[in-house]
This record gives C-alpha cells, sequence and structure tokens, in this order.
C-alpha cells in the first residue's frame, strides 16, 4: 500500500507559513513565464489575424514591409487576369490595391511621445477583400472624399485620430474621421484607413501602389498566381501569402518577448526550485522521527520517496495555479509598442491561451518536483532505526 | 564583537540550507542586474545622443520629403552653427538583399564636422569628404562584409531605382549606443543625381548644430514657425528629445521589465523569509535559555536580523560575481542574436544596488521572525518542542 496523500498535504498544511513562502515564490515564476507568453501570443495573434491563408499579397520584390514597398498602377490589371483569384458575385475578379504611409503623431497620455501610425489607403471594394472589418460607429468613408475610419484599437489614443476629429497628409488638406472599425482583433484595428487617392495625391505618388492583395480561389491556387506573376523580372514583383507577410513582420518583436521572458523565467525558476529544496530539506529534518517510523511500519523507501515527492509537487501546483491565476487577470489589460518589423505602433492584449497557461502549470511543477528531488531521495536513504532514536 | 561572531556562527549552522539560500538569492539577483542592465542600455542611447543638435523632418511623417533648399535656410538661422541635410539611401546589395543595414546620403563636409562620434583617423574622414563617391562605413559592417579601406562597393537602390558604386574612404567606429552601428553614408549630391526627376532634390531629415545647448527647444520652434508658410511644413526636435521619443516607443517592455525587477525582490524576501523563519522555529528553545541566562529581546533581534543580513550580503556578493561573467557573456550574446541588441554592459551602480538590495531584503524578510522571537515568553520558548 502505498502513503495516503493526505498525508502529503496535511504536512504541508502544519507548516503553512513555510508552504506559502514557496508556493508563492513559484507563483511568482509562472506568473513571468505566463505573461510573457500571453503577451507574446497577443503580439502575434493580432498580426497572424490580419493575414489569411486565402489571400496573397503582392509588393514589391525587395521591401521588407508593406510602407516601404512601391509597385505600378499598371500592374493592378495583371493581378487581376492571374490565375487562381476568385471571382466575386458579378464576375469581378477580387483584388484590391493599397497605398501606405505611416504618419507621426504625440499620443494622448504622453505628448512626448511621437509615434508612428500606419494610414492604409484603400480602393471601394476593400469591405469585400477583408470581410472581417466592419464600421462599428459612425459611417464609413464617402469614396472620393477626405475622410477616414479610424481601427477601434487605436481609437482615441493619438492626437486628431478619433471620431469626429482630423488629420494630414498633405499641408492645408483636413482628413475628417467619421467612423470607427473592428477586424477580428487583427492588426488592422490600430491603422487608419482612407481613400487610396486621398494617400496618393497627397503625397504626389500618382501612378503608384504600395500593395495589391487578392483573395483566392483556394489557398492551393497560391504557386500558380505567384508563379505567374513572379515569372516577369521586369516588374519586380514578389508574392506571399498573407499569413506568411505577417509572420514575418512578427518575428523581430515576439522572438524578443519570447527571449528576454524565457531568460528571465529560467533564472527565476532556479531561485525557486532551490527554495522548494529548502523548505523540503526543512520538512525532511524536521521529521526525522516519523520517517523512521513509517519505513518501520514496512512503508519502503521507494514509498517513502514517492510521498515526498508528491508533496512538493502539490505545494508546486498550488504555486503555479496562483501565478497563472494572476497572470489571467492581466487580460484586462491592453499592450502598445512598436513593431520594429513595421515600425508602426500597434496595441494588442494579453491573450489567455490554454495552451500556454497548461505549459506554465506543467514548468511550474516541474520546479517543485525538481527542487524536492534531493531532499525526497535523502529522506528515502533514512535509516529507521537511527532516526527513531534521534 | 562576541555578538557578531554568534551571529555568524549561527549562520554557519545548516550548512545545506545556508549555501542553498545563498545560491537561490544570488542567481535571483542575476536577473535584476540581467534586467537593470538592458533598461541601462535604453538609457544610455539617451545620454548618449549629443546636446547641441536639433533635427528636422517632414511633419507628416518620415515618408514625406522636404525640398534640400530647407538645409541652407537652417545653417542660416541665428543660433545655428552648422547643419547638414540627408536621405535615407535604401541601398542594398546587389548579390544578396536580404542582408540589413542602413544607408544615409549626406552633405558629407558638414556630416563630418559634426559627427565627432564616429571615429576614425582624420586623413580617412578627409579622403570621404574630398571623394564624391567616398563612402564612409560601420566597422561592425566591414568586419562582417570583408569591406577595406580602398574597395569598390556596388549597391543597388531597394527604396529608389538605380545603381552607385562607392569606394570605402573610411572605417569609422561609432562611440554612440544605437547610432551608426551598421551604416554605410554616402554623398547626398551623387546619390541625388541618379535618382528619377520626381525624386530629385528632396531630403528627409536636416540635423543642425547650435551653439548653446539651453536653446535647442527653442531653435527647434523657430524652424518649424519658419517653415509652417511653406508647402512642406517641419517638425523639429532636439535630437535627445528624438531619441527619447524612439526609446519610449517601447516604454510598454520597459514597464513590464520594471514590474519584473520588483518580482525579483518578492522572490528573494519569500527565500531569504522562509530559511529565516525556519531558523527560529528550531531554535525557539534556544531563545528561552539565552532569555533566561539574561539576554535581551533586542539581543534576540540583532541575532535574527544581523543573520538574515549575513546571509543577504554573501548572497548578493555571489549574486555580483555571478552577473558579471553570464550577464556580459552567454546572456548578453543570446539577447544580441534574438534582439539584436547592443552587446551588455553591467553598470557599477547596478551592481552595487545588487549587494545593497540583498542585505535590505534580508532583513526585510527577517523582520517577522525577529519581533515573534523577541515576544516569546521565556516559559513557554522553553516548553517548546523542537
Amino acid at each position: 500500500m502505498a502513503i495516503p496523500f493526505s498525508y502529503s498535504s496535511r504536512s504541508l498544511w502544519a507548516r503553512r507559513t513555510t508552504t506559502i513562502a514557496t508556493a508563492l515564490g513559484i507563483a511568482l515564476v509562472v506568473f513571468v513565464l505566463a505573461a510573457s507568453q500571453m503577451l507574446t501570443s497577443g503580439m502575434r495573434g493580432t498580426l497572424l489575424r490580419a493575414g489569411r491563408e486565402s489571400r496573397a499579397l503582392v509588393m514589391q520584390h525587395d521591401a521588407y514591409s508593406e510602407d516601404g514597398s512601391r509597385i505600378r498602377q499598371s500592374v493592378l490589371s495583371r493581378v487581376a487576369a492571374a490565375p487562381g483569384v476568385r471571382k466575386g458575385q458579378s464576375g469581378e475578379p477580387l483584388v484590391t490595391a493599397e497605398s501606405l504611409v505611416q504618419i507621426f503623431v504625440p499620443r494622448v497620455d504622453d505628448e512626448t511621445r511621437i509615434s508612428s501610425v500606419q494610414v492604409r489607403g484603400v480602393s471601394e471594394n476593400v469591405f469585400s477583400l477583408r470581410p472581417e472589418a466592419r464600421v462599428i460607429a459612425g459611417r464609413a468613408a464617402h469614396p472620393g472624399s477626405d475622410e477616414a475610419i479610424i481601427g477601434r484599437g487605436i481609437d482615441g489614443s493619438y492626437e486628431g485620430l478619433s471620431m469626429g476629429q482630423h488629420f494630414m497628409l498633405e499641408k492645408g488638406r483636413n482628413i475628417q474621421i467619421v467612423g470607427v472599425f473592428e477586424a477580428g482583433g487583427s492588426a488592422y484595428e490600430s491603422e487608419v484607413w482612407t481613400g487610396l487617392d486621398v494617400v496618393r495625391t497627397s503625397l504626389g505618388w500618382e501612378g503608384f501602389l504600395s500593395s495589391i492583395t487578392a483573395e483566392l480561389e483556394a489557398p492551393s491556387a497560391f504557386e500558380g498566381f505567384a508563379l505567374a506573376l513572379e515569372a516577369d523580372k521586369a516588374d519586380g514583383l514578389a508574392v506571399a501569402r498573407e499569413r506568411a507577410y505577417y509572420e514575418k513582420v512578427s518575428e523581430g518583436l515576439a522572438s524578443s518577448i519570447q527571449a528576454l521572458g524565457g531568460l528571465v523565467t529560467l533564472i527565476f525558476a532556479c531561485g525557486a526550485m532551490l527554495g522548494a529544496a529548502i523548505t523540503m530539506n526543512g520538512a525532511i529534518a524536521q521529521r526525522r522521527k516519523e520517517i523512521g517510523v513509517l519505513r518501520a511500519l514496512g512503508f519502503s523507501a521507494r514509498q517513502v520517496m514517492l510521498a515526498f515527492l508528491l508533496e512538493s509537487a502539490a505545494l508546486a501546483l498550488v504555486g503555479a495555479l496562483v501565478g497563472v491565476g494572476l497572470a489571467s487577470l492581466l487580460s484586462l489589460s491592453d499592450f502598445s509598442v512598436t513593431n520594429y518589423g513595421t515600425g508602426n505602433e500597434i496595441a494588442f492584449p494579453f491573450e489567455v491561451n490554454v495552451k500556454s497557461l497548461l505549459r506554465s502549470i506543467v514548468a511550474g511543477a516541474a520546479v517543485g518536483v525538481l527542487g524536492g528531488f534531493f531532499p525526497a531521495l535523502k529522506a528515502a536513504r533514512t535509516n529507521p532505526v537511527a532516526a527513531m532514536r534521534a | 564583537m562576541s555578538l557578531l561572531l554568534l551571529i555568524l556562527r549561527n549562520a554557519g549552522r545548516a550548512p545545506v540550507r545556508g549555501a542553498l539560500t545563498v545560491v537561490a538569492v544570488a542567481i535571483t539577483l542575476v536577473a535584476f542586474v540581467l534586467l537593470r542592465t538592458i533598461s541601462a542600455g535604453w538609457t544610455d542611447r539617451i545620454e548618449q545622443t549629443p546636446n547641441d543638435r536639433v533635427v528636422t523632418r517632414h511633419k507628416i511623417g518620415w515618408a514625406s520629403s522636404m525640398p534640400v533648399r530647407y538645409t541652407e535656410v537652417v545653417r542660416k538661422m541665428p543660433g545655428v552653427k552648422t547643419a547638414m541635410g540627408g536621405s535615407w539611401a535604401g541601398l542594398k546589395l546587389p548579390a544578396d538583399d536580404s542582408v540589413f543595414f542602413q544607408s544615409f546620403a549626406v552633405d558629407a563636409a558638414q556630416f563630418v564636422e559634426m559627427h565627432h562620434e564616429l571615429a576614425a583617423p582624420p586623413e580617412q574622414k578627409r579622403a570621404f569628404v574630398a571623394d564624391r563617391r567616398g563612402a564612409l562605413v560601420s566597422a561592425e559592417l566591414a568586419a562582417e562584409r570583408g569591406w577595406r579601406l580602398g574597395d569598390e562597393l556596388h549597391f543597388k537602390g531597394r527604396d529608389y531605382p538605380g545603381d552607385w558604386v562607392l569606394t570605402v574612404s573610411a572605417v569609422v567606429k561609432s562611440t554612440r549606443a544605437g547610432f551608426g552601428q551598421r551604416a554605410v553614408w554616402l554623398h547626398w549630391e551623387y546619390f541625388n543625381e541618379t535618382l528619377p526627376e520626381r525624386d530629385r532634390d528632396l531630403i528627409s531629415l536636416i540635423s543642425a548644430q547650435i551653439f548653446n545647448p539651453a536653446d535647442g527647444a527653442r531653435l527647434a520652434k523657430a524652424i518649424d514657425i519658419h517653415f509652417d508658410t511653406q508647402a512642406e511644413p517641419t517638425f523639429s526636435q532636439e535630437d535627445k528629445a528624438l531619441n527619447t521619443a524612439i526609446v519610449s516607443r517601447f516604454a510598454a517592455i520597459m514597464d513590464a521589465m520594471n514590474v519584473v525587477s520588483l518580482l525579483v525582490l518578492g522572490i528573494v524576501v519569500l527565500i531569504l523569509g522562509n530559511t529565516v523563519a525556519m531558523s527560529t522555529r528550531e531554535r525557539t528553545r534556544e531563545y528561552g535559555m539565552l532569555r533566561a541566562l539574561g539576554f535581551m529581546p533586542r539581543h534576540l533581534v540583532t541575532f535574527v536580523l544581523g543573520e538574515a543580513a549575513a546571509l543577504g550580503v554573501v548572497a548578493g556578493g555571489v549574486g555580483l560575481a555571478l552577473a558579471y561573467p553570464l550577464v556580459q557573456g552567454p546572456l548578453s550574446r543570446y539577447l544580441e542574436q534574438e534582439m539584436r541588441t547592443a552587446p551588455l554592459r553591467v553598470a557599477g551602480g547596478d551592481a552595487l544596488t545588487a549587494l545593497l538590495l540583498g542585505a535590505a531584503l534580508g532583513l526585510v524578510a527577517a523582520a517577522i521572525p525577529a519581533l515573534r522571537a523577541a515576544r516569546l515568553e521565556v516559559t513557554e520558548s522553553l516548553a517548546h518542542a523542537a
């Protein structure tokens, strides 16, 4: 028969001050681990949701990002005629041309913080290409007018950029913000959308586009589509799956957060593991007699070891649950930072993701088990006779 | 004196626990030093920006340009010593367009005169100014690509169509954090003449050197007011303010790191507190004995606090000994690779903070156990079963 679990759990309760201190230490480790994972997945999720498998992005072949890309207007008809492009209800090819520019705007909460916000000049058919976007307040911008709509992620965060206010792309030409849109929690929600020609005439970019987005018949139609457009080197085009593009531009910031969060967690985990070792070591020293009795009663060394490992695992698990609980509270807050893949500022949430929470809990429990291993081994090796005499 | 001896003897009584505590706290303090060092890297970037420069760009955004004649106007403004105009050249290597580096087309003479933070032998700098197809290249980039003085380099345009052939006139080492570590500078005149008509005679940035640093904000305003009536209005800032704004774009990440630094302290208190609480519990009888012998409660407080502080100081010292090689060695290399950060250098102040924190947190952690020991009834504690 194994030593009942209640022996382990009651022992923890008997020494609750120490138990709580150790569990809290592990809770902090798990908190940092879970928080950095939530941040990474919120950030990546926001950018990746902007990309769909069924959409392809056509850009200048050597541009890092959409806003640094410049292609000729004449390319649009070639893209529309390329194989694999889906047709709309009235038979028109689903392609949309866009022109992007980033503007300087001070943040409302700190005027010295000048951020770059992305303004996307969109064609009239943008909503049929990006069905995830819809206006949730005010109205859509009238085509051909100097009007714009703003993503709900940044509405009100920057001076001049909120419903009813206006901004400029060119001196003396106010662009009025007439509506707020949502786009399924994607990075588009950190953009301002205005007319394609508003952007082009303001900046003197007539005849050029930044990118063309095409809706494909199926994700598998991508290869044929890309091949047809990239074959002619003179146009200098590169075609990417939209999702792969957003994967690329999120990589830098995501891997930074991950690297830093991982490193700090690793260091913390070592500290907490030793903390658990101290606690278990103390517990065993104090209960030497008890262990001797257990052995004398016929419990094997293996069972004693298991009981103590369970005790430290339970301790760590409590800590891990507290840590994950605290981290989950973070999902109530928002994070806003410049993505260095594209250079503009995006707002994103801490995203609770079951997989990363589970991973954090497992990591926390592992810290406890590893920390408790040597003390438990020591307990198992206790000589019953000597221990009872002590 | 004998009190101190007693404290130290006590600290050494449970060697395994003591050692584990010291190592645990030391490792956690490494995380503290790491986080402080990373934030310090950002602050360095602001602090090392010269305070006698004002930067002017187009009011709308980086994508808009200003007429090249603006530079001359700024240069002639009272209070301005000299000024240079420049553009992002957007060069790339024809062989491999994925190699990342920055490229700037600048007014060569003024650029070299102003940017003393780029270190190179004076004759190399003179050679750059004299050769209109000359190039200044960062030492880091030159080393990576195997470029040497006198080499002829071929570039293509990423942002503008065109080919440019440059001769390496100088290899410069930047002494300023976050500036010019991976860059190529070329003459603006040469860059400009190759551009298509519509992109010609435009600049994206003007940098002015001013006589009196205290005048920066006023001059920035004066420049903007001057150009406000023109078709292309400007937005000027002191260079330091501009760099502060750039760093503050990552403010959210810095805030997160500061929160985590606080958590580090929390973990240290928990580990130390746990150890001290265990020791005092085990010694309850002993404390009763000491009180019976005539020691006062304050003596017990001194014992407990002193032991915790001793552990904390030793842990702080070990933490420092670990932090220097770890943070500046493997951890720095890892982050350089993952985050493209500059190499980390641990500042003396942060190191000292870690040491003092060790001791201070030891005292904090021991406060409750110390009070508890002091309040014990003599008879009760003598009856206490260990």
